[in-house]
């Protein structure tokens, strides 16, 4: 163990002694403190924030993921290139404690900058709220964003909805409208969609339903105020069309009404008093499309209506985030040294980034790869499909999706980041992915020859 | 005694990436050392010095072949517990200082702090570094670096010590303590495999010598044996006078022996060339450099600009070198019979007792001139091996 804590301690005094490392740290820093003076948000405290918080997360880890490939592969790298690998090699040192040390340095040199950087960023975040704008906006942002707030998604009637689809496939089938080069699977997923769409419709003069099920227990008698997200889209109006909107929550005497005008395309929120949730702990909200002048109303599928309450503490979520950075950056680290174990610094270096980029363009990798679109079935037809479709899959699985761990937005909208997802990233990206490579690493640092043929 | 590093067949190909064979660093390579021995690898540039120290040392592995260190691989961990090792160029981390190189390289053997730390101080001062204990090693010059490397190779108080080139970078007063701690080292018991270019160093303090060329052992024994030569007697005396010398020179000759009067001197360097002359006379494949331009050739090629002034030292030494021998053979021939019976009582009894065989000498020998160290050096050389006298007698 001894051995694993020197091999860490000393990529400390690697950095507090190599002068690109702590320059890098300073810029990053004085970037960050400079933030707040030349963002130009929407004129509103919130907005300020909103965007203060956005930007400096996305430059905060993005230096950190950067600053973990590059500083693991050169200090790796560097110990076998400049030989000094063959003192260590030379001492009762195994490989891969040379390796646990590595990943034990670098990981706690990253979680002490990464927090470092976070508590300037809070006292940042913290100075605005309290020296800028006015009591209602300070109010505003108190509830907005200071507030985390848990996620509902609107219930819906799965079973109602497999009957339709069910119903809708055998009606195309018996009149043959089904295309033949599409798996069974597929076509019903699809019909499903089509379907949800159509339900997220509203004609002018028509109201539509949705209820949430299952609030928490006593969150009715407080005091608290709940929050509705949404979005619409207008038919025949583009974006930036102004639409009035009615809302009608709950039933009964507890019954919340609002009217208002909003900007098609864009998301508004709202807040209403909890005591509009019923003795069942569940929420029914009406809207109605009373619009002259448009058409149809559009919610989108993804995110077209949420409902929030308030759930926790901004400085929880806020810790919860940076650790969030941190297990990705972990993940990094280890991929990093997993790429020199058997690879050269600028080879190991592409390696790591080329995983990045991969990482940060997941979705959209996801959304056109034939692992969304097509069936099993249909990959099997040639050995390219087959070849494509196992890297897609093995990619997937190797590399995480960036985004659905990244908890930029989660903090600037004031959501509460779950532990769940923390306890998702520990097991996905720590005791997974970065085992794995760990691993793996190990196994091929243990079998290199370090030493260079010299003849 | 046994055998603390032995290699059996071991052989090293250095393959490209499609594993092809590029060159044969080692053929078939049998060594054996024992315990307390100093050993002494010695080749030219290529030959594959520094590949079999890399492959003791688990940083190569073999094509083929065994290699047994201390009983076990050389790539076990607990059998590097017992070994230190100074590379040819002292690795070291440039940011680091003295103290916290030595300090690092401490707690990777599991030291504790406390003892870490007194050995750092203990062997800072046996190095001379006590004073630049802070400095970065960035900022050291060469020869303080080896110093470095020599107290980090000492740091675990190891039982056999690899060390390439030790004495490389250092000035002579440098030079001669590292070999007094080497044959220190040998007293106290461990065993030291050196590698080194310089002939000199090696004959003064290895016991036994290889000479490698092309990957292969051209010459292994003691250096005593090594050198003698066994076809000839020689006669040590101390400076006799003229005319007794010549006196005894015509006795013999009287005898029927021809002496051949001179100071015998075998140099380590000549013996040395002459094995890897030979090799190249065999034209023995190596991958190594090959002989280059004659020194004749080179300054024909390169002439060097008159000289007006010779240095007048250099002057009288070369003139003393060529005229050494014709000094001692200057025994003229007519007078040889007049001087065969004519030996002094005084000449025969010099001869009786100083006529001595190589072989007779090897059983004598004197242990290499150790130099007078100063008491604190040895105090702490004797605490830092303390350990290990310790360990063996329990």
């Amino acid at each position: 163990m001894s051995a694993i804590l020197a091999i860490a301690f000393k990529v400390f005094q690697e950095v507090k002694k190599t002068k690109p490392a702590l320059l890098l740290f300073f810029f990053v820093l004085l970037l960050l403190l400079l933030f707040p003076f030349t963002l130009k948000s929407d004129g509103t405290l919130q907005g300020q924030i909103q965007l203060f918080l956005s930007y400096s997360f996305l430059i905060l880890s993005l230096a950190l993921y950067s600053n973990s490939i590059f500083f693991t592969t050169l200090s790796f790298t560097s110990e076998i290139k400049g030989k000094q690998f063959y003192l260590i090699d030379c001492k009762s040192v195994a490989r891969w404690q040379f390796f646990i040390g590595k990943f034990l340095g670098i990981a706690l040199l990253n979680l002490f900058s990464l927090f470092c950087m976070g508590f300037i960023l809070l006292m940042l975040v913290i100075y605005i709220k309290e020296t800028q704008g006015t009591p209602e906006e300070r109010q505003d942002v108190q509830e907005k964003i200071f507030t985390s707030y848990q996620g509902y998604l609107p219930y819906i009637p799965l079973e109602k909805l497999q009957a339709m689809v069910e119903k809708e496939y055998s009606k195309r089938k018996a009149e043959n409208r089904l295309p033949s080069n599409i798996g069974e699977d597929e076509i019903k997923s699809q019909i499903k969609m089509q379907i949800q769409q159509q339900l997220q419709l509203i004609p002018q003069g028509y109201q539509r339903i949705w209820n949430f099920y299952d609030l928490p227990d006593g969150l009715r008698n407080t005091d608290q105020k709940i929050k509705l997200r949404y979005k619409v889209y207008i038919s025949e109006a583009g974006s930036g069309f102004l639409c009035k909107v009615s809302w009608k929550i709950g039933r009964g005497a507890n019954t919340y009404i609002l009217e208002d005008k909003v900007k098609a395309g864009e998301y508004f929120e709202f807040t209403f008093p909890a005591s509009t949730i019923d003795e069942k702990n569940s929420l029914e909200v009406h809207f109605l499309h009373k619009e002259e002048k448009s058409g149809m109303i559009y919610f989108p599928l993804e995110k077209g209506i949420e409902l929030f309450y308030p759930y926790g503490s901004f400085y929880g979520n806020y810790i919860r985030a940076l650790f969030l950075i941190y297990f990705l950056s972990c993940f990094l680290i280890a991929l990093s040294l997993f790429a020199s174990s058997f690879l050269t610094f600028p080879v190991a270096i592409f390696f790591g980034l080329f995983v990045l980029f991969l990482g940060l363009i997941t979705p959209f990798l996801l959304e056109i790869s034939p692992l969304s679109t097509h069936t099993q079935e249909m990959a099997w037809e040639k050995i390219t499909d087959i070849l494509s479709y196992s890297i897609l899959q093995f990619s997937f699985f190797v590399v995480p999706d960036f985004f659905y761990y990244a908890p930029t937005e989660s903090l600037s909208l004031g959501r509460y980041i779950e532990w769940k997802i923390l306890g998702e990233s520990i097991l996905k990206l720590l005791f997974l992915r970065s085992a794995l490579f760990t691993l793996i690493g190990c196994f091929l640092f243990r079998h290199r020859e370090v030493g260079k043929p010299i003849m | 005694m046994y055998e603390v590093i032995e290699t059996i067949n071991l052989s090293k190909n250095f393959q490209d990436f499609w594993g092809r064979t590029k060159a044969k660093a080692l053929d078939r390579l049998n060594l054996k050392i024992y315990r307390g021995e100093i050993f002494g690898l010695l080749g030219p540039n290529g030959s594959g010095k520094t590949t079999t120290v890399k492959l003791l040392l688990g940083l190569l592995f073999p094509t083929s072949g065994k290699i047994k260190i201390l009983g076990s691989s050389p790539r076990s961990v607990i059998c590097k517990k017992y070994l230190g090792f100074l590379p040819e160029e002292s690795y070291l981390y440039p940011y680091q200082n003295a103290q916290e190189a030595l300090f690092f390289y401490g707690r990777l053997f599991g030291l504790s702090r406390s003892v870490c730390k007194k050995r750092v101080d203990d062997l800072l001062d046996m190095v001379g570094l006590g004073k630049a204990r802070l400095r970065p090693l960035k900022e050291f010059s060469k020869g303080m670096a080896r110093r470095i490397g020599i107290a980090q190779a000492l740091i675990n108080d190891p039982e056999v010590v690899f060390l390439d080139e030790p004495t490389s970078g250092l000035d002579p007063v440098g030079t001669r303590e590292i070999k007094d701690l080497i044959l220190q080292l040998k007293e106290h018991g461990k065993t030291v495999f050196l590698c080194s270019h310089l002939l000199s160093d090696v004959e003064d303090i290895c016991d036994k010598i290889a000479i490698l060329y092309g990957g292969k052992i051209r010459c292994e024994g003691t250096v005593g044996d090594l050198l003698s030569k066994k076809t000839a007697t020689q006669i040590l005396l101390e400076d006799i006078p003229a005319p007794l010398l010549q006196e005894l020179t015509l006795w013999l000759q009287a005898k029927g022996i021809k002496p051949h009067v001179e100071k015998p001197r075998e140099r380590l360097e000549t013996f040395f060339l002459n094995i890897i002359q030979q090799a190249r006379m065999q034209q023995a494949p190596t991958s190594g450099a090959m002989q280059g331009i004659k020194k004749e050739d080179f300054f024909s090629q390169n002439p060097l600009p008159e000289k007006k002034e010779v240095n007048p030292v250099l002057a009288q030494l070369v003139q003393t070198v060529q005229e050494e021998p014709e000094e001692l053979d200057a025994i003229p021939q007519e007078k040889e019979e007049e001087k065969k019976e004519t030996l002094s009582p005084a000449a025969k009894g010099v001869l009786e007792h100083l006529v001595t065989s190589p072989k007779e000498e090897k059983t004598e020998v004197q242990p290499p001139p150790v130099a007078k160290e100063s008491k604190g050096k040895k105090d702490i050389l004797q605490k830092l091996l303390g350990g290990f006298i310790k360990k063996e007698q329990s």
